[in-house]
């Protein structure tokens, strides 16, 4: 390593520290406008990106999670090369939205990565996202070229010690993490904690390295800000990727938005039918302390449309 | 430099090939429909790869870039040689820069055409007994094709990933173009292109007139051309500087005459002609003449006696190439129970036990069976370096002998992408036939296996389902198995042997879940395809 490595390797490493040191727990001095302060607030009834604007709106709007000058990466569910129809990958109009929050509450650059499973350029387009991130503003960095992963320890973790993450992970002052809440062929369902899989370079790793403990332990690592869950157009069957003759869709209309990402797949997992401690990740997070499934112990702000 | 008129000739010459080549570079490295029609254009004009399409895989008229090829080898000698074919391009660029260097004066050479006469009707002969391997090794679009893949894009990778990073810096976030592949081929061309430059670095084109069965027909057909470069007796003084500046070494200065069949009309002997001896003449009806009195000398008679034959047995062993194509096709097509252009008929086409012979390895999706695939691939990479995902991988003795260096899936580098059929529409000379993406889909090129005791979930006793996660067909899907944890239940019928599980399978080699290849492509049965129809159920209550 040299110096400028080094340097390099030092900032980004303090950033990442410093970032997660302050903004771990949001200051809960943050003033509301009712002057209460929510955990989560759920939306139901109405289509993704203007249930956004409700329910960020009753958490205090984006400026209590983006301030102005900072860098966010947004983690949207962009894995699959197929159309947003399917209910495989997050609704494009929804990351546009966020886009548009974060540049509002004055973020200096909003980066969009994901790892994708098909491949990246064409997943991204099928998906729309990148269109519809690029309109509000953000910019759809490669997730699936090597040179921008990066070696990181992850503490106090047993299965997944290390792992090679994307840089922005890293490097960005707040992540938002935007996932699809479906069904999975072997987690039963995938949402908030699963969709960080995306932010890493080597997927499989987990796979034959206890996945349930690997996708809980990442978020050690890093913690979303913020979690945003499109729960719009729920698939319900022959999940992860969605075929025309095992799926099944329900349209629910809801949305959970959390700075708390293990509340955020419970109330998920309720969303979807099936109950979080049944969802092994959920309770491994929850014994770390990533965050908490007990839902009753959380200011919820439950708006209906 | 003393001829202005032949220094603009010349340099077009070079700008014709430098653009061939610059859009050769682009079009394979870039991806997307403007690309791909380029290459596609570019290919088409390759002789023999377009003469293998049209004659041996029924590529259609549209395919037939030779017939221009051959009339302009007819009308004006080999020109193609000069301005379309990637090696030949590359050819001169050494050349330049062995003149910049070495001031070498190339001179006159004997024709050369015992031995190439040889390893052309070697090599032809190769091809029509569908053994394409000496063939493919010295055809030149396969060899550039091959030193694309295996040189000049692992460099561009390099730089690319270099110049990502340093753009980084500036906020610029690309993704490096990406290189991912088989070694073994890497060396082989490492050593075939090092001993291809310094032969050119040393002889000129000798390649060209000793090695590549293009230049053995494209000799014949430029035996007597309409046009080229003749000599001007009244003023010719015999210098020799046109012998010493012609890399093709078809230059006679003592007998003022120049080989044809061997001449690519690089223009350099006419531009620097101190005394304007040399002439390009578009009809050379009549400096004829003054060409049989040449020959009334005796001095090349033998020569081109023997370019005739060599050229003559190139170019029957070429016609045999359409009869033996026209029989072998219909062959394949008796033993193939995939029929591209039949609509589907699952229950008819099912896998026959007979026919579903194991293949050796997987081929790609168009290639429709091991015999038509390995009897028509020249092994020029094309399709390796276009692959989106690096699934297909140059193979050594994976399709038998026979199949030295073609393409096969390699599951271990990739999957074969669901919405995907770029090699079948940039094959050049169809070996992987040129299907639309619906019939793609319905292909089946392997089925699943899979081995309960190597699967993660019963030797760990953990959760993975990463096989049934990928795959596009579902014809693997997760099922309970027992606390909890769910199995992978495979459905071969249905399963497209794209190879998506057993490249997700997390364990060591070999994998718990892989493809076990078709000899011959099937049509894979596919569920009745439910339209999704969203139910709506917005929950009464907030469930939480």
């Amino acid at each position: 390593m040299n110096r400028r490595e080094f340097l390099h390797a030092f900032t980004r490493y303090s950033i990442a520290a410093g970032a997660g040191f302050l903004l771990r727990r949001p200051p809960l001095l943050y003033a509301q406008q009712n002057g209460e302060t929510y955990d989560m607030a759920a939306v139901m009834g109405g289509r993704p990106a203007g249930m956004f604007d409700i329910g960020i709106k009753a958490l205090g709007g984006m400026g209590r999670f983006v301030k102005k000058g900072q860098v966010v990466l947004i983690k949207p569910n962009a894995s699959w090369n197929v159309e947003p129809e399917i209910g495989a990958t997050t609704t494009p109009a929804l990351v546009e939205r966020i886009v548009e929050h974060c540049a509002q509450a004055g973020a200096s650059k909003i980066y969009i990565v994901d790892h994708t499973i098909d491949n990246w350029k064409l997943a991204f387009d099928t998906t729309r996202i990148k269109q519809a991130g690029e309109q509000g503003g953000g910019r759809v960095i490669p997730g699936s070229s090597k040179g921008y992963f990066h070696k990181a320890v992850v503490p106090g973790a047993k299965a997944l010690k290390n792992v090679m993450v994307h840089e922005m992970v890293l490097e960005a002052d707040v992540v938002i993490n935007v996932p699809v809440l479906k069904h999975h062929g072997s987690t039963t369902i995938t949402c908030a904690l699963k969709n960080l899989m995306g932010l890493v370079w080597d997927r499989w790793y987990y796979h034959s390295n206890d996945l349930h403990r690997c996708i809980a332990e990442f978020a050690l690592l890093r913690t979303p800000t913020l979690n945003v869950v499109d729960a719009h157009t729920v698939m319900m069957s022959g999940g992860p990727r969605g075929s025309s003759h095992r799926s099944s869709l329900k349209v629910k209309k809801m949305q959970i938005i959390s700075p708390d990402i293990v509340a955020a797949d419970a109330a998920a997992a309720a969303t979807w039918g099936t109950e979080a401690d049944k969802i092994r990740y959920i309770t491994i997070a929850d014994e770390l302390g990533i965050g908490t499934k007990d839902l009753d112990s959380l200011k919820i702000k439950r708006i209906r449309v | 430099m003393n001829r202005p008129g032949y220094l603009i000739l010349k340099v077009l010459r070079i700008v014709v090939a430098a653009a061939v080549l610059v859009l050769f570079y682009v079009s394979l490295s870039l991806t997307g429909p403007v690309y791909s029609g380029i290459l596609k254009v570019l290919t088409r004009l390759q002789f023999f790869p377009s003469l293998i399409n049209v004659v041996l895989s029924g590529g259609g008229w549209f395919s037939a870039g030779f017939l221009p090829v051959a009339l302009l080898t007819v009308l004006f000698g080999r020109l193609y040689c000069s301005v379309l074919c990637p090696l030949g391009i590359i050819q001169d660029v050494v050349i330049f820069i062995s003149g910049k260097k070495r001031h070498r004066k190339y001179s006159f050479s004997s024709s050369g055409a015992r031995l190439h006469g040889t390893i052309a009707i070697a090599s032809l002969i190769g091809l029509l007994l569908g053994l394409p391997f000496l063939f493919g090794f010295l055809e030149p679009y396969a060899f550039w094709g091959r030193m694309y893949r295996d040189l000049i894009l692992p460099v561009s990778a390099g730089v690319s990933e270099g110049a990502v990073l340093i753009l980084k810096e500036f906020d610029l976030f690309l993704a490096p173009l990406p290189f991912m592949g088989e070694i073994g081929a890497v060396l082989l061309t490492a050593v075939s292109a090092l001993l291809f430059v310094l032969l050119t670095y040393v002889y000129g084109r000798w390649f060209c007139n000793r090695l590549c069965p293009t230049g053995a027909v494209l000799r014949l057909l430029s035996l007597r051309p309409l046009g080229g470069i003749e000599f001007n007796k009244e003023l010719c003084t015999k210098c020799g500087v046109c012998a010493h500046v012609c890399p093709a070494g078809c230059i006679d200065v003592t007998a003022q005459c120049i080989e044809h069949n061997r001449c690519v009309l690089c223009f350099e002997c006419t531009e620097r002609c101190p005394f304007g001896a040399v002439d390009f003449t578009l009809m050379r009806g009549a400096s004829k003449r003054r060409f049989s009195k040449g020959r009334g000398e005796g001095r090349i008679d033998p020569d081109r006696r023997k370019a005739v034959m060599v050229s003559l047995g190139s170019l029957g062993a070429a016609g045999g190439l359409g009869l033996t194509g026209f029989g072998l096709s219909a062959l394949t097509s008796c033993n193939s129970n995939y029929k591209p252009s039949d609509s589907p008929l699952p229950e008819q086409q099912k896998n026959t036990s007979d026919l579903d012979k194991a293949g050796r390895a997987v081929i790609p999706p168009g290639s429709k069976n091991v015999r038509w695939y390995t009897a028509r691939c020249i092994s020029c990479h094309t399709c390796v370096s276009a692959c989106p995902t690096h699934v297909l991988q140059p193979s050594f003795f994976a399709l038998g002998v026979s199949g030295f260096l073609q393409p096969v899936m390699d599951y271990k580098r990739g999957y074969c992408e669901w919405e995907c059929n770029r090699c079948s529409q940039i094959c050049p000379t169809g070996a992987i036939e040129s299907i639309a993406l619906e019939e793609k889909k319905r292909i089946q090129m392997g089925t699943v296996q899979f081995d309960k005791d190597r699967c993660v979930v019963f030797t760990e006793g953990t959760d993975c389902g990463a096989c049934a996660e990928v795959c596009p067909s579902q014809a693997v899907r997760m099922v309970p198995y027992k606390d909890g944890l769910t199995q992978p239940a495979t459905e071969p019928e249905i399963c497209s042997g794209c190879g998506s599980c057993e490249y997700a399978c997390p364990v060591s080699l070999p994998k718990a879940i892989v493809v076990k290849p078709h000899s011959t492509h099937q049509v894979r049965s596919e569920r009745t395809p439910q339209q999704i129809l969203p139910e709506e159920e917005v929950p009464e209550e907030f469930p939480f």
